[in-house]
């Protein structure tokens, strides 16, 4: 059975409260493997159960240090990598009952890397023709004019379809990574840490594209980093997790201007503000301890063991993310700020 | 003027316009679609080879022997003819000398020549089109797949490859493709470990994640990604594969395992100089060089192609 | 006082295949006692080949160096490998992006210490080894004498800086040169590291050389900036007075385009145009022409390079500066202009 999918109109029309894409209590887990005949020993609990959504035309910024599992939850979502449980909704349809190249349709992807994620041996028009051939079956040949048309949403020149991805710069296979993500006209893009490879000057205007693509295309956005500030630049909404959870989630305001978790807290005091009157005059909140290991982490609330309000209650039962007053942020903590 | 996102444009003031010549953001549409002269990976590749001179010297000899393969038979006689004189020195008309049976030693030599490469070519095709299917499917498919193709190789490593050519021969009888098939199957071992370990790199990059995200299908993503990016190594095996496989037909063939006579065998000849070595040295001497030349030649190429070739993509 | 290293006229370039690579074409910089001296830049600047260039860690082969460095009365480049092997480590320290490569793992960090300090005076193995607890525990390392005998790959990321800093400090050098320190940091784990570095090297009296990309690590740490682009110094200042007033374009388009973390809901990000230049053939004149919103040809933007050219700083005590050091200088041939036309890096 094909999958009907509704045109882009259909989707101006539904009710904005549908979220595009939603995760229920995702939870993925890695096996690690040890002794001498390479049994599972342990897993490393990668996301730990993880719910939120994102909007229609709207960003959600994923936030955390190494470690808190933002990365893998983000293909997680994509079906990259297997869910160990819980479910990822795209438009309120389970993702785990649609076809492969459905999801692979609406639901795109932006990397890391600008060096790797290109395939050296094919030139970027071939790169940018594939898409179309994998969901349309048509040939290279066929889609020259919606090559050209990508390159030049992006900011390339169409010209430059017979040159290889090295022959560009870092910022320049960026955009072809994004006219990549945008070939097959999705409704979301995870975007996992997409300007952090690039240099400042340059990160600014493909965060300016991206912004620009939102407001002409309606695409939502996962904006998945570990840089504060371009999260804060670019999000509608903040999400941001330490070891596998979720601790605190709401908009762009009431993250960085309201934080109500300690760790949330603690982040933003550690961001490196470039004027240097503010930044002498700052109240750095100091972290004890390192990082947990997700194999074996904290019971009760993970944090616990690097926050300086713990208490007992925090190491005996977990604080559940609450929205307190219903407005859409929420944190988990039995001592918030 | 273009708004603000694209960069920056200042408004002059007033008495600035029209004065000076500006350039950068202002004049020149410079900018994102800027970048250099095109570059091809093969020419950058082309030109380090260029550069090395052992391997032009190899490609030279490689090329040279190739056109005596193709054409040298045009322009010597029939090498099985036997002549009435035999061991008889280099002369004017015949240039390398006479064997023991009346055969002259420039015409066997032409023609082991074309036969050396012959079957040198042939069993390197045939063995990298089996390494790289097994390397693939082994990288690709990994877990079970990847053990049983890794144990079989580790067994096959563990036959010499005598013992291989004698079991071909008893099926196949003596001969041309008892040898090729001998060579074949003893050095798809290399090229399929090249291949796999390839495969296995090249899987967990970005750019495949991004073509399973995209929806390439598995077998797409095989062919169209990987094994472009894999083959690189393998060209070098080839070509160096060819002046080893040339080198065992010579062994095998000396041996008396290889090619029959009276075919022209470069290593039967080789075989046959032994007794003649004092009173005859050119029977020794000419198939001799004419084996060290073809090898060398391969070898050159092949270390040329792996300097060439071995340069991070930027 | 002389400052107490001056780096005079310095070019470096790499020959590859593709011909000579000028990363660095004429850099003047001066560190004195007590100094963070920041050297920011983004990739292409040659702000780390600047800094590898003091302590002589260039591949032989491949490189050409012209110019002075100056370390007291000595010139760097002229010295003898001899000479520069004792100046490493005890006179001139230098702390890298990625602790994993640049400590040994087969060796205890407490060996890498001990031999440290063995190789730059007679000491004996168990005074080196005190040291080295001592250098671990002045890091903030937790239980130093335990972790003495640890190996890199048993510290996490950030106690592993914190021993390369250790190790850069057990000789009580006079200088320290940090490459990108806690670039590969968690930053939560930066913000600790970096202070640390600029405390404990206070305390023992030394200078630092700071090479990063981060301005907000700049404003944090540094007392004095030289922001660089294409292989030049193209801005120097107090680090307060480059904040204040940014005098190049390129400092400008810089700071406009940096996301803040403290910024306004709806701030405008505004992105260099262009893109970085190629350092195998570097544009004529002013390297930052091609991507200058006021590059003009009548200036000779296109066709002189510029200089560093200096007017004089006032103090915060009100007294005026005229020695280059001090000054505020920004390579810019419509420097006059760059405010007027520029406006406020927030205009």
């Amino acid at each position: 059975m094909t999958a009907v999918l509704p045109p882009v109109d259909a989707v101006v029309d539904a009710p904005i409260t549908t979220p595009v894409m939603e995760a229920i209590d995702v939870v993925k887990d890695f096996p690690v493997t040890g002794g001498l005949f390479g049994r599972a020993i342990g897993q490393v609990h990668a996301v730990s159960g993880v719910s939120l959504h994102v909007n229609r035309s709207e960003t959600l910024g994923i936030v955390g240090e190494s470690g808190c599992g933002k990365s893998t939850f983000g293909r997680v979502m994509l079906r990259l990598i297997t869910a160990t449980s819980g479910t990822v909704k795209l438009g309120g349809r389970d993702t785990a009952e649609m076809p492969n190249k459905e999801l692979r349709r609406r639901a795109q992807m932006v990397f890391q890397d600008p060096y790797a994620s290109l395939n050296p041996r094919m030139t970027i028009g071939e790169v940018l023709a594939e898409p179309f051939l994998v969901h349309q079956g048509k040939k290279a040949k066929e889609v020259t004019d919606e090559v050209s048309a990508l390159l030049t949403t992006v900011g390339l020149s169409a010209e430059h379809r017979s040159r290889y991805p090295h022959e560009f710069s870092g910022g320049q296979r960026q955009r072809i990574g994004i006219a990549r993500a945008l070939a097959v006209d999705p409704e979301v893009i995870v975007l996992d840490e997409p300007v952090s490879a690039l240099d400042v000057s340059i990160q600014a205007g493909v965060v300016n594209l991206l912004e620009k693509l939102q407001d002409e295309r309606g695409i939502a956005y996962l904006f998945i980093a570990h840089d504060l500030s371009v999260v804060r630049h670019i999000s509608d909404r903040v999400a941001v997790m330490y070891l596998g959870k979720v601790v605190e989630i709401g908009t762009r305001n009431q993250i960085y201007d309201h934080a109500r978790h300690p760790y949330t807290n603690a982040l933003l005091s550690a961001v490196p503000i470039p004027d240097p009157a503010k930044e002498k005059s700052r109240r750095r909140i100091v972290l004890t301890g390192e990082v947990p290991s997700p194999i074996d982490p904290p019971s009760g609330c993970r944090f616990r063991t690097r926050c300086w309000k713990a208490t007992d209650e925090c190491a005996a039962s977990e604080p559940p993310l609450v929205d307190v007053a219903g407005d859409g942020h929420s944190f988990a903590c039995f001592h918030p700020e | 003027m273009s708004d603000g996102r694209d960069g920056f444009v200042p408004d002059l003031p007033s008495h600035q316009t029209g004065v000076g010549t500006p350039l950068g953001a202002l004049g020149l549409d410079v900018s994102l679609t800027e970048i250099g002269p095109s570059r091809s990976l093969f020419e950058d590749a082309w030109r380090r080879f260029r550069r090395n001179k052992l391997a032009m010297f190899g490609l030279f000899l490689v090329v040279f022997l190739i056109l005596v393969a193709l054409f040298g038979p045009l322009f010597v006689q029939d090498p099985t003819k036997l002549s009435k004189t035999y061991l008889e020195g280099p002369t004017n008309q015949h240039p390398f000398g006479l064997d023991n049976k009346g055969g002259d030693v420039l015409a066997r030599v032409v023609h082991g020549i074309r036969l050396s490469l012959f079957i040198g070519i042939l069993a390197t095709v045939l063995e990298t089109f089996i390494g790289v299917v097994v390397g693939a499917l082994a990288g690709w498919y990994g877990r079970y797949v990847d053990s049983v193709a890794m144990r079989f190789v580790d067994i096959m490593l563990g036959i010499p490859y005598i013992i291989l050519a004698y079991a071909f021969i008893t099926v196949l009888g003596r001969g041309v493709s008892a040898v090729i098939l001998t060579l074949a199957f003893t050095a798809w071992l290399q090229t399929a470990r090249t291949v796999r370990a390839g495969f296995i790199q090249v899987k967990q990059l970005e750019y495949i994640e991004a073509a399973r995200a995209l929806g390439v299908s598995g077998r797409r993503i095989m062919l169209r990604h990987i094994l472009p990016n894999v083959l690189q190594p393998v060209v070098v095996l080839m070509a160096i594969g060819v002046g080893s496989a040339i080198l065992s037909e010579a062994a095998l063939s000396f041996l008396g395992v290889g090619v029959k006579p009276p075919n022209p065998s470069l290593g039967l000849m080789v075989s046959d100089a032994q007794s003649f070595l004092s009173s005859a040295p050119y029977l020794f001497f000419f198939p001799g060089i004419a084996i060290i030349l073809t090898v060398l030649g391969f070898l050159l190429v092949g270390d040329g192609l792996r300097d060439a070739l071995d340069v991070k993509d930027n | 006082m002389p400052p107490l290293l001056q780096i005079e006229d310095l070019h470096v370039g790499f020959s590859t295949e593709d011909g000579v690579v000028q990363a660095v074409r004429g850099v003047d910089i001066a560190v004195e006692e007590g100094d963070v001296l920041a050297i920011v830049g983004e990739s292409g600047s040659g702000k780390s080949v600047t800094a590898l260039s003091v302590l002589g860690l260039h591949p032989k082969g491949r490189t050409t160096i012209s110019g002075r460095v100056m370390w007291g009365d000595e010139d760097l480049v002229t010295a003898s490998d001899e000479r520069l092997r004792r100046v490493r480590g005890a006179e001139i320290a230098m702390i890298f992006q990625d602790p994993l490569s640049a400590l040994n793992p087969v060796y205890t960090v407490g060996r890498q210490i001990m031999e440290m300090v063995r190789a730059h005076g007679d000491v004996s193995k168990s005074a080196a080894k005190e040291r080295a607890i001592e250098m671990l525990g002045l890091v903030g390392i937790p239980q130093p004498r335990k972790r003495v005998d640890n190996y890199p790959h048993e510290f996490s990321g950030g106690m592993r800086q914190r021993a390369m800093i250790a190790m850069a400090l057990s000789c009580d050098p006079k200088l320290v040169i940090a490459d990108e320190p806690t670039t590969a940091l968690d930053v939560t784990v930066q913000a600790q590291v970096l202070e640390l570095l600029v405390d404990v090297t206070n305390r023992q009296g030394a200078a630092v050389m700071l090479i990063t990309h981060d301005l907000g690590v700049v404003a944090g740490m540094a007392n004095k900036v030289a922001v660089m682009y294409a292989g030049k110094v193209v801005e120097q200042a107090a680090a307060v007075d480059m904040f204040d007033e940014p005098s190049h374009p390129y400092t400008i388009g810089l700071l406009r385009s940096l996301p803040r973390v403290d910024a306004d809901g709806d701030a405008q990000l505004i992105p260099i145009g262009g893109q970085p230049p190629s350092m195998l053939n570097p544009p004529a004149g002013c390297a930052f022409h091609p991507r200058c919103p006021i590059a003009l040809r009548e200036a000779g933007c296109d066709t002189v390079i510029p200089t560093l050219y200096h007017t004089p700083s006032e103090l915060a005590s009100g007294e005026v500066v005229d020695d280059p050091i001090h000054q505020h200088g920004a390579a810019c041939w419509r420097r006059d202009e760059v405010a007027e036309l520029l406006g406020t890096v927030r205009g």
